[in-house]
């Protein structure tokens, strides 16, 4: 990791946060996910929402349509990330990502509330809310 | 909503002691063996990171060296069968035996279809290096601390 990221603005991301809740224009769309993020001084990023629908297998491996409904809706990547002070937003570059395709940077607007950290994909009316974990 | 359970209102109490400050912070992916053997299935480089919170909460990831191309705009099965083959992504709490010189990874999500059953490691620190040995196998998976 080449850039240091643990000044201002930046260094109010490190630590890990607990997934809250995400709203789309101000709802709740999928309630009892469970999640974490973690910001490493040193620019690294992980981040994790799981659905809270058991996933479920009949053999030791699964079949294609399992591992299609597992895969639907899970977050899992990881990279490094860089803060835009003036823009207000944080960019997740990712290296790794379960989900297929490419893994191309996510841009978010960032606010801190209180020991929340709000997270709005630009253009969207989604906000995904991140509680410190104490 | 539903959290996840850690901390002062969770089901178990934060790791305390000096082993588990050997713990806390993040681990770079290094590599797995099997019987001293690189592991198979994950290309040349795969990356990876896991994470202890001081809390007692955890996150581990692991991305085999490939990317699953997508046709369209969600995985088809068998698209998501390649993507999901041999990648690691689970989180939920751990607690460390060091008697028996073990964590717990307590998993809460994974991205594995199945259950979510906890997972036990004998433990090792070598340097700054973190040997994970699932118990009664001859694996073994190799983190670096960060730096």
């Amino acid at each position: 990791v080449s850039e240091q990221t643990n000044s201002g603005a930046a260094g109010r991301f490190v630590g890990a946060w607990r997934y809250v809740g995400a709203m789309v224009d101000g709802k709740p769309p999928r309630p009892g996910r469970k999640g974490i993020i973690y910001y490493d001084p040193g620019g690294d990023m992980v981040v994790q929402v799981a659905p809270d629908d058991a996933r479920g297998k009949a053999g030791s491996r699964p079949t294609p349509e399992e591992a299609q409904a597992a895969l639907a809706d899970y977050v899992a990547y990881f990279g490094t990330y860089s803060v835009d002070e003036r823009a207000r937003t944080v960019t997740h570059h990712r290296y790794g990502s379960v989900q297929p395709g490419d893994v191309a940077d996510l841009v978010r607007g960032y606010e801190f509330s209180g020991d929340r950290l709000i997270l709005r994909p630009p253009g969207t009316t989604y906000e995904v809310v991140w509680e410190r974990i104490k | 909503m539903t959290q996840l359970d850690v901390g002062p209102a969770g089901a178990q109490s934060p790791p305390q002691g000096d082993v588990a400050k050997r713990f806390f912070g993040a681990w770079r992916y290094v590599g797995t063996s099997i019987d001293g053997k690189p592991r198979p299935g994950r290309g040349a480089s795969p990356k990876g990171m896991i994470y202890y919170d001081p809390s007692g909460a955890m996150a581990a990831q692991i991305a085999p060296d490939r990317r699953v191309k997508m046709a369209g705009q969600e995985p088809t099965a068998d698209e998501a069968k390649a993507a999901l083959a041999d990648y690691v992504a689970y989180f939920g709490t751990y607690t460390i035996d060091e008697r028996a010189g073990t964590v717990t990874h307590h998993r809460q999500g994974s991205v594995q279809p199945g259950e979510l059953t906890d997972y036990v490691r004998n433990y090792e620190f070598v340097g700054d290096r973190l040997i994970l040995r699932p118990v009664g196998t001859t694996q073994e998976v190799l983190w670096e601390r960060f730096k």
